[in-house]
């Protein structure tokens, strides 16, 4: 374990805070992009500012309470979205020297974050009180819940060659070949996961439009804002760890560790909006059955061949 | 003045719009997707601005003001009818009452009259619509019962309109609960001006019943509702109904797209669709073809194959739906002035969603290959020769009891049992009521 430099109590937050801040605008501005270009309708220099008044309209709209809703559950649900999201970037280290948070198990801390992931997405559509956002609710956990294994596979895959769960050492171990060359099944299944747990474009089984917007069907003004932010910043979070594992994390030529770090995630995070413009919503029973026998035995091959890969 | 600076802010935002389809307005409505001013939105909680497209007379008009009294402040309806025509009579729901502009007639500019509305309610220039309906509880059933629910024992009793979960046997012989909901009718995907009575067990639909609201005789806002209408009473341009055919089928595949999620080439449909509207300059059929390549890029086709296929024989017996379950039936090919120009009909196998939409969408591209023909030659359609409207042979082939069609959503997920609806674009409104259904 290279000696890390750990921020402090006090600077941890403001950093978290401010990536994923910065990362959910650059989610906003790629979706506003994708979705210009994909419809044909033109790329202008609006799409910057598109993000900050769409954000501004949730703003000053009124936040509807439906009856009888759990109203705390509601309130907390994207908190917790969102504070999952920043305790994921929490142990993702940027160069060799800083990690906000420099776990021995930064992997661990991931399968924690997917799993409760799952349950404050199903607060969101349980608090409401309404039928579409709590269908949308059960049906999001029949495949978050797939996922979830798939991902565990996925990540003890990076963990082998490094011989270890700390994120750091997963770095180190990709010095002279990146995960996404020695196994090549780990970033594309990470990917899926990353949708499936993100619920973007093509998995977005929570808030599909054949249930009204799932469970943000009744979502309005600040907690429509707030779920939308969540959601963005977990998906900046899914794309930071996916380079870090994958792509090699700060290694790259010339340019500083954090700035190669920085690129990769955003990098990413493209792919993953763009496919959400470009692939179809996949059936939930269909996946679910695809994921079971189709992913998870991927993701045990690409166990297998990350553990041959890392015998001496 | 931060709070100015703020409404200035969110005033240039693209406008959220909630499309409620009512009687006449065909799906005109879903075209506004082209725009980037305006973003079509799934759920009136996300919108501004109810845009309240055709009229609203029967059944409509409860669930007219539902839906407006759902959006938040600020808000406001935008009321798009068709021009002339007779005014709505006493039974005209509450939320037109005071709409914050009416536009008359589909070539009216409503997508800058959508903005400025959107603009004048965050500058404060146009007051939040008040609520149309009564806040109060749709079903009596407070201080009723064991427990105040409005049943017996703990269970039952209709609390706020919505049966409380009862335990039933599943598709899989387990005793599970069982959720009733009435969704629609302006739910993306649904018939026009029906109500989807679903029971639920899950996200399986256990029992579904289409309930066509009645609607009273209304006036056609929509163009291509208009053309075939013309078609049968007086000649027609070829070039005409075929360009109405195209635009029809592309705002239906837009429809699809919206399902699926696919917003941004819902967009790039209802475009091609406008353009086929336009007429003088049209659009390139190769557009509706790239337009094909990215459908079939999208994984969709794959997604929705062996969705929605209907046992046996084909209920249908004309239209795109018969013709996508392989069944050649065309009354064009009864039309002397088609025969001219040398029509072929398109058919593809499966009769199911992905059928369906292929079959729309090459259906969108033939007919405009075939008003470009028909343009050339000056044919034109005759009254007394068969017409096919998009639906199928006029007046009302190709249609099917709404009854069928839910039987065989029985046991299949809501979001298929959608899809399939959606691809089937059933008869708009006069939405085919089985003999004797409760409106």
């Amino acid at each position: 374990m290279s000696p890390a430099l750990h921020a402090d109590v006090w600077a941890a937050p403001l950093i978290v805070g401010t990536v994923l801040a910065v990362g959910a605008y650059l989610v906003a501005v790629l979706d506003a992009a994708a979705t210009r270009v994909v419809a044909g309708t033109g790329l202008a220099p609006d799409v910057l500012i598109e993000p900050l008044r769409r954000a501004a309209l949730l703003v000053v709209q009124q936040r509807v309470v439906t009856e009888r809703p759990d109203a705390a559950s509601w309130a907390l649900a994207p908190a917790a979205y969102a504070g999952l999201a920043a305790a994921g970037l929490a142990v993702v280290p940027w160069s060799p020297s800083f990690s906000v948070a420099d776990v021995d198990a930064g992997i661990v801390v991931w399968g924690t974050v997917e799993s409760l992931a799952v349950v404050a997405v199903f607060l969101h559509g349980w608090s409401p009180n309404s039928h579409q956002p709590l269908m949308a609710a059960y049906r999001y956990v029949a495949v978050g819940l797939s996922c979830l294994l798939v991902s565990m596979f996925v990540l003890i895959a990076v963990a082998l060659p490094a011989e270890s769960l700390a994120l750091n050492a997963i770095v180190d171990a990709q010095a002279g070949l990146w995960n996404v060359v020695r196994h090549p099944l780990g970033l594309p299944l990470f990917a899926v996961v990353a949708l499936g747990i993100t619920f973007w474009g093509p998995m977005d089984l929570a808030d599909g439009a054949d249930l009204s917007g799932g469970t943000s069907a009744e979502a309005s003004g600040s907690q429509r804002l707030a779920w939308q932010g969540a959601r963005a910043a977990m998906l900046v979070s899914f794309a930071a760890l996916g380079s870090a594992a994958f792509l090699g994390g700060w290694h790259g030529p010339v340019l500083p560790g954090p700035v190669w770090m920085a690129a990769k995630t955003a990098a990413l995070l493209a792919l993953l909006v763009a496919a959400g413009h470009l692939v179809a919503r996949v059936r939930a029973e269909r996946f679910v059955t695809w994921c079971w026998t189709v992913l998870l035995p991927l993701a045990f091959l690409d166990l297998v061949v990350a553990g041959l890969g890392a015998l001496p | 003045m931060a709070v100015s600076a703020l409404h200035r802010l969110a005033a240039a935002a693209p406008v959220p719009v909630f499309v409620a389809r009512g009687a006449g307005a065909g799906l005109l409505g879903g075209e506004l997707a082209a725009d980037r001013r305006l973003r079509l939105v799934a759920s009136p909680r996300q919108a501004t601005v109810v845009l309240a497209a055709g009229h609203f007379g029967g059944g409509l008009g409860p669930a007219l003001d539902r839906v407006h009294d759902q959006l938040p402040h600020p808000r406001a309806l935008v009321w798009w009818r068709a021009a002339g025509g007779p005014e709505p009579g006493d039974d005209r729901p509450g939320a037109l009452d005071h709409p914050a502009a009416v536009v008359h007639g589909p070539g009216g500019d409503v997508a800058q009259v959508l903005v400025d509305t959107h603009r004048r309610l965050l500058a404060g220039d146009q007051a939040t619509a008040p609520d149309a309906g009564a806040d109060e509880p749709p079903h009596p059933f407070e201080g009723r019962g064991d427990h105040g629910q409005g049943g017996e024992g703990m269970m039952g009793g209709v609390p706020f309109g919505r049966p409380m979960a009862m335990t039933g046997d599943d598709r899989d012989g387990l005793a599970l609960g069982q959720v009733s909901a009435d969704l629609g009718p302006f739910l993306v995907g649904l018939p026009a001006a029906t109500v989807a009575r679903v029971t639920f067990q899950g996200e399986v639909v256990q029992a579904l019943e289409l309930r066509p609201q009645a609607v009273p005789e209304a006036p056609v806002l929509d163009p291509v509702l208009a053309r075939f209408d013309e078609a049968r009473h007086r000649p027609v341009p070829v070039a005409e109904l075929e360009r109405a055919r195209a635009r029809h089928h592309l705002r239906a595949v837009a429809e699809c797209f919206r399902l699926a999620g696919l917003w941004a080439l819902a967009a790039r449909a209802a475009s091609l669709a406008r353009g086929a509207g336009a007429g003088v300059a049209g659009v390139d059929p190769a557009a509706v073809a790239a337009l094909g390549r990215r459908l079939r890029a999208s994984a969709l086709l794959a997604s929705w194959s062996g969705v929605g296929t209907f046992p046996g024989r084909s209920p249908f017996t004309g239209g795109a739906n018969a013709r996508a379950a392989g069944l050649a039936a065309d009354a064009r090919r009864g039309d002397p002035a088609y025969r001219a120009l040398g029509f072929a009909m398109v058919v593809q196998h499966g009769g199911d969603a992905r059928a369906r939409l292929v079959q729309r969408l090459a259906e969108a591209r033939h007919a405009l290959e075939l008003a470009s023909r028909a343009a050339d030659v000056g044919a034109v359609h005759h009254p007394d020769h068969p017409l096919e409207t998009p639906w199928g042979p006029a007046p009302d082939g190709g249609s099917v009891a709404l009854e069928v069609v839910a039987a065989a959503l029985a046991g299949a997920d809501w979001s298929d049992a959608l899809a399939t609806l959606c691809s089937l674009d059933l008869v708009p409104d006069a939405a085919v009521a089985p003999a004797g259904a409760a409106p």
